[in-house]
């Protein structure tokens, strides 16, 4: 078992959550707070949690998912993605009926070349872009994160140090 | 006391008070004189000096008495002791006494009496300091404690509350025997699960987990249990049939604890039983594991995915009909089971719960066959409900 952390990376209004190890109620004020910070203050376009290194989620964090997922879903943005392997964490998802407001998606395999990437995962959503397009918006933009990310261009921030710097930045 | 507080000088020889002072006064020092040791003890308690050089050898009143009673009334003031004739002897006397440092006169070098102050002043220094923090420390770990223990009480209250509210072990439903158990964690969470009569012919029975940890949680199993109440109330005095159907019974409860802001979802799995040819009609909010059927050899899971109550967007509930067969049993286990040693995937415990069910002839037998005791400590709660339907019902 693996204290769990999470970490946040955005591109294009697209914003990427990494789950890391055992997530459970400890992280979920924080990032309840960060959530909270992200939803009301910025324009999310879509969001995308990576639970492809998380060994299990409690059901906090698991209500707090929905709960961001509702409010992005009201301001038009398509059903959050969620990328998972793992076969105890899928099942309870679908016990929850998250395959119903969720989009449910296997990890997918990253493109070979990163030069590739510049031209491909680069759309631009627009207010007439379809569900459909959006949908493959925040699974480019997941691809394009995880790419720099391993290409160590692009660190994902450890999600209550950014809360923080973002508390700081405004009281400044 | 600070750096400025002043050096007292206790000493019959006014000689050599007068080449103290212009030695520390040199270097900033404030310095105090007295000429015997019952002046020093006065100037001591009035003038609270920050290190005190006092000659062993006076008339009157002795250096070394003087000492004793600088240290039983001032233990946190450095006293240098200064002795003509030092030998050893007294040196090591003085420093048994509580002395914290000896410098013999005449001085080899004024730099070893500005040490002897310099370094007094030091220690004492990180002696309050010690002290200071040692009484926040005590202070704040007092306050941590009281903390702690209300919270303890709150979560023995919840606890008590949980167990009060808890249907009899055993209870007999007409042909069904409805057993439970409810093992705490260490961190108390929303665990419940209840079985009741609704009129002659059915029974209602649900499995409930709300998200979360603490006395908060505890306590909504409460309003839980108040709000199906209401239903079975309504049934009894109006004969509105909601808490006959469980999907409608979900959608009721959805709506009232949204209604009651409480920001915690709630899994919730609710099934009406036909006391006599043992139908069950159920409903599931996000209940996880399913409920697990054992009809003789044959164990199915009641796969019902659901939306959990209480959480935003429309509400989509899982459910479905069954038999209880004669001898049958339902087993509804709570998410704790999956964090039961030792570790297994889902799947694994799933299947072995299947197991031990077809095993199991009653509670006690499917508790054992877990590795559950009273005592063991979880991290998370399990609750665990079991219905057998008697082969040969009780007419």
């Amino acid at each position: 078992m693996s204290l769990g952390h999470i970490t946040h990376a955005a591109r294009q209004g697209v914003h990427v959550l990494r789950y890391f190890g055992t997530v459970n109620y400890t992280l979920a004020p924080g990032l309840q707070q960060f959530l909270q910070h992200l939803l009301v203050d910025t324009q999310v376009s879509g969001l995308v949690f990576d639970l492809t290194a998380a060994e299990s989620l409690d059901s906090t964090n698991l209500g707090l998912m929905a709960r961001a997922n509702e409010q992005v879903r009201e301001t038009g943005a398509p059903n959050s993605v969620i990328i998972s392997d793992n076969e105890d964490i899928d099942v309870v998802l679908r016990s929850m009926g998250f395959d119903q407001t969720f989009d449910l998606q296997p990890p997918a395999p990253l493109p070979p070349d990163p030069r590739l990437l510049a031209t491909s995962a680069d759309p631009v959503v627009t207010a007439t872009s379809s569900a459909a397009e959006l949908q493959q918006t925040m699974i480019e933009a997941h691809r394009a994160l995880m790419r720099m990310s391993e290409a160590g261009r692009l660190a994902f921030e450890p999600v209550v140090a950014c809360l923080e710097r973002d508390v700081s930045v405004n009281r400044a | 006391m600070n750096d400025d507080a002043p050096v007292l000088i206790i000493d019959d020889d006014a000689l050599v008070r007068g080449t103290f002072r212009r030695v520390l006064e040199r270097t900033g020092s404030l310095v105090l004189e007295a000429e015997s040791g019952q002046v020093g003890l006065i100037l001591c308690r009035e003038r609270k000096p920050g290190v005190v050089l006092l000659d062993l050898r006076m008339p009157e009143m002795d250096g070394l008495e003087v000492l004793s009673t600088l240290v039983a009334e001032h233990p946190e003031t450095p006293v240098v002791v200064v002795s003509g004739q030092g030998t050893m002897t007294d040196a090591v006397e003085a420093l048994r006494r509580g002395a914290w440092d000896f410098v013999s006169k005449p001085l080899p070098d004024n730099e070893i009496l500005r040490q002897a102050v310099r370094r007094g002043v030091e220690r004492s220094a990180l002696l309050r300091q010690n002290r200071a923090y040692g009484e926040s420390l005590h202070s704040a770990n007092e306050r941590l404690s009281a903390a702690l223990n209300e919270l303890r009480s709150d979560e023995q209250g919840a606890r008590q509350l949980q167990f009060q509210l808890l249907p009899e072990d055993g209870l007999r439903l007409g042909s069904l025997r409805c057993e439970r158990r409810l093992f705490p964690s260490q961190l108390l969470s929303g665990d419940f699960l209840d079985y009741f009569a609704l009129n002659d012919r059915f029974a209602g029975l649900y499995l409930a987990d709300v998200a979360g940890h603490g006395a908060a949680s505890a306590f909504v199993t409460a309003i839980l249990t108040t709000l199906v109440g209401k239903y079975r109330e309504a049934l009894r005095t109006r004969g509105d049939e909601t808490i006959l159907q469980p999907q409608q019974l979900l959608a009721g409860l959805d709506a009232d604890l949204k209604a009651l802001s409480i920001a915690k979802h709630v899994t919730f799995f609710y099934a009406v039983t036909d006391l006599q040819g043992g139908q069950i009609v159920y409903g599931n909010a996000g209940a996880f594991p399913y409920p697990f059927l054992s009809n003789g050899q044959d164990t199915i899971e009641l796969e019902c995915a659901g939306r959990p109550l209480n959480l935003p967007g429309s509400a989509v509930f899982g459910g479905g009909e069954a038999r209880l067969q004669p001898g049958g049993r339902l087993l509804l286990a709570s998410d704790g089971v999956f964090e039961l040693p030792p570790k297994r995937t889902h799947r694994q415990r799933r299947e072995q719960l299947a197991h031990q069910l077809a095993q199991a002839n009653s509670m006690d037998q499917l508790v054992r066959a877990l590795g559950l005791e009273e005592g063991t400590r979880l991290s998370d709660d399990v609750a665990l409900l079991l219905i057998q339907r008697e082969e040969n019902p009780c007419p």
